[in-house]
């Protein structure tokens, strides 16, 4: 069971930390936009996607696996200042 | 000697112990140093003994402009604060926003050098008309710096201390507007002379050499960026919070004394949701149209929103999640004049001593009642406030805990922890003043902007740190703001889809780049490229070059280095804490910054030796004189 740490837009519908069982990163947005529909679809679209601190870039990509305990999170693409 | 367009061509050397006010002859410097930071720095350089107190007398304070302050370039009405550090020892430089920099041109000065003390609080006030004078600063001495300015005459432009600064907290700052010369405790050197604030006030102008060319220049610049996604669009709407969920989710988000690096409360103090519920206006400094800062109202007041650095120090550092504290506590800092970044710091270490056992204080990670009465015990050096008010490094060399002292240089780390940006970790180790992240902005590049250069990779990042440094110094003595080189970026990258192949393709590219960047650091482009040396070359109308600039940079920050060395830092204060060293905060990676195999390669494609010495043909080349 992973955690999901949605941007604040989507938490603000959602909830700020959500448990959702998946394998790997695409299942998880799968299961994520079955869940919550538009919202959650709307929030991925415009965010990058970190496990553990790390953007999926440097990791498998969608592909990536997930384990229990495991944290992603939907943040900007890009910040700064 | 007469100076070129850009410079009023009057600077003040003012002696506070025996009122007298000397005019300052700059000239000699220009050529090399330019303004700011750069003309800041060879003042100190050259008007200090080596080992000199930052509260002696006779130290100088600096106060400089650049060419391009008072102009309509956007981005361009700061002042530097240069002086020795007496929170680090090593050398000091703060910039700010505001409205006394420009002011300060209209006045027709350049650069205001304080020396000696005053017996009594003064206040120094310099007009067009009436040059500079003294005046009696009684009645403001205790005051805060928001009242303290609104007490001064109307219509100046105002550079100011709170009580931290009269009270030399080693982290004071000086206030402008809402603006702050944060960093390394310039406030307490000015408290340390009596001297509670410096006003300006004028009519003169500044007409551009080529005052066509500027205004084109000015006016698409201006359009650039506005339409840009990082300076039209990021910043105006989230300010600098915009970072809080970017750095929790990548793991660089100090919590708890940085014993972590993420906390999933985060977006409850995002930049999303300082917008979302707390926004009130936008604020922008004099000439931007970036408009970054916060407006926001505070028990009825129209105030100034915390920005990223204190909503991660003295938010989640601290382990507070809730918004309004961090308002609160934030005017508070501004108001008593101390910097948040130290601040958040040595609260985030004391709490932790606290909870340690090794210190007996009300503070928790938990609950934050006592935070705010402890901002006015540090101001006022009350009873534990006064040990605070020594900054971390001096707190741990008293109670302890050196392993988690998080400090570079004597310097509080602000809100990157660099075991998530190993390039960060580079240049906080090496950067002049201490642990700073505005010196270079390598995490922008890593891990917080549009791109990410392997944040947990060591390849190339001793040339992408470098490139960064010596632009922020050539920034930093024009004056430009730093913000305007997150625009150097071209927006199309902002457009990149950060799962897709592109993105990663451009990533992989920028990463193998170490060599190209060599090469790039060692030829001096004879071209105009960005518009940093557009906007000189037009105002003072010599041709800058890419490579000028970027060259000034290299000497500016080398002079830094010189003075430090003189000041006895080594290689060895190349460094970071040994909680950033050896703990890990990622899954499957042991330990934290391997700096050690980035330092030696910095040394050497600096020009430096192994010990950290810039080499003689080093500082020959850049003209250097010791």
């Amino acid at each position: 069971m992973a955690t999901l740490i949605p941007n604040y837009a989507l938490a603000e519908i959602i909830g700020e930390k959500i448990e959702i069982d998946a394998g790997t990163v695409d299942e998880l947005i799968r299961e994520g936009i079955a869940r919550y529909g538009e919202p959650f679809k709307k929030a991925i679209a415009h965010a990058a996607i970190a496990v553990n601190g790390r953007t999926i870039s440097y990791l498998k990509g969608k592909k990536t696996k997930l384990q229990a305990a495991d944290t992603v999170w939907l943040i900007l693409p890009a910040s700064g200042g | 000697m007469a100076l070129c367009t850009g410079y009023m061509g009057k600077s003040y050397d003012i002696d506070l112990s025996t009122g007298e006010i000397k005019i300052l002859d700059i000239s000699q410097h220009v050529d090399l140093y330019l303004g700011g930071k750069g003309v800041g720095t060879r003042l100190l350089y050259d008007n200090t003994p080596p080992g000199m107190d930052p509260y002696d007398d006779r130290m100088p304070l600096i106060f400089s402009t650049g060419p391009l302050t008072g102009t309509s370039a956007p981005q361009s009405n700061r002042f530097v604060v240069t002086t020795k550090s007496p929170l680090t020892g090593a050398v000091a430089n703060s910039t700010c926003g505001g409205d006394f920099a420009r002011q300060l041109k209209r006045a027709g000065v350049d650069v205001v050098m304080v020396r000696g003390k005053a017996k009594a609080p003064v206040y120094i006030e310099i007009t067009d008309e009436g040059g500079a004078s003294i005046k009696d600063a009684t009645r403001l001495w205790g005051k805060g710096a928001v009242e303290t300015q609104e007490l001064l005459p109307k219509g100046f432009g105002k550079a100011v201390i709170g009580p931290a600064g009269e009270n030399r907290v080693r982290f004071a700052c000086i206030v402008s507007q809402e603006r702050v010369a944060g960093r390394t405790g310039c406030g307490a050197v000015m408290g340390a002379k009596n001297l509670k604030a410096i006003i300006a006030d004028g009519k003169m102008k500044i007409v551009a050499e080529d005052k066509d060319a500027f205004e084109e220049l000015r006016k698409s610049m201006v359009k650039y960026l506005k339409s840009h996604p990082m300076t039209g669009k990021i910043l105006p709407d989230l300010g600098t919070a915009n970072i809080v969920n970017t750095a929790a989710g990548r793991n660089i988000l100090p919590v708890n004394n940085f014993q972590r690096g993420t906390d999933h409360r985060a977006p409850r103090i995002s930049g999303e949701a300082l917008a979302a519920k707390h926004l009130k206006r936008r604020v922008g400094c004099v000439n931007c149209p970036i408009v970054c800062g916060r407006g926001i109202d505070l028990h009825g007041k129209r105030t100034k929103g915390p920005e990223y650095e204190t909503l991660s120090i003295m938010g989640s550092n601290l382990g507070n999640f809730n918004l309004p504290d961090i308002f609160e506590w934030n005017y508070l800092c501004d108001d008593l004049g101390m910097d948040t970044i130290s601040t958040g710091g040595v609260l985030g270490f004391a709490t932790e001593l606290t909870e340690r056992g090794m210190l007996k204080s009300n503070l928790s990670f938990d609950s934050h009642e006592a935070v705010a009465g402890l901002l006015h015990d540090i101001a006022h050096r009350n009873g534990l406030g006064d040990d605070l008010a020594e900054g971390v490094k001096r707190m741990s060399e008293k109670y302890g805990g050196h392993d988690f002292a998080i400090h570079v240089k004597g310097l509080e780390l602000p809100g990157y922890d660099p075991r998530g940006c190993y390039g960060q970790g580079l240049e906080y180790a090496t950067t002049n003043r201490g642990g700073c992240h505005v010196q270079g902005a390598t995490m922008f590049l890593e891990a917080t902007g549009p791109i990410s250069i392997d944040p947990l990779s060591v390849k190339s990042k001793a040339g992408l740190v470098i490139l960064q440094q010596n632009l922020s110094a050539a920034i930093c003595s024009s004056v430009f703001c730093m913000f305007s080189s997150y625009a150097m970026l071209p927006r199309q990258v902002f457009g990149l889809d950060p799962q897709g192949m592109s993105y990663k393709a451009v990533t992989q590219v920028l990463l193998n780049s170490g060599p190209i960047l060599e090469l790039v650091l060692k030829a001096k482009a004879p071209l105009s490229m960005l518009w940093f040396e557009k906007f000189l070359t037009y105002v003072m109308g010599k041709k800058v070059s890419l490579g000028d600039y970027t060259e000034l940079g290299e000497r500016v920050f080398n002079l830094e280095r010189i003075y430090n060395i003189r000041e006895g830092f080594t290689s060895r204060d190349d460094t970071l804490p040994p909680r950033i060293l050896n703990e890990s905060t990622f899954k499957g990676v042991s330990g934290g910054v391997p700096l050690h195999e980035m330092l030696p390669k910095y040394y050497r494609i600096r020009g430096w030796d192994k010990y950290g010495i810039p080499r003689d043909q080093t500082l020959d080349r850049l003209g250097i004189t010791t």
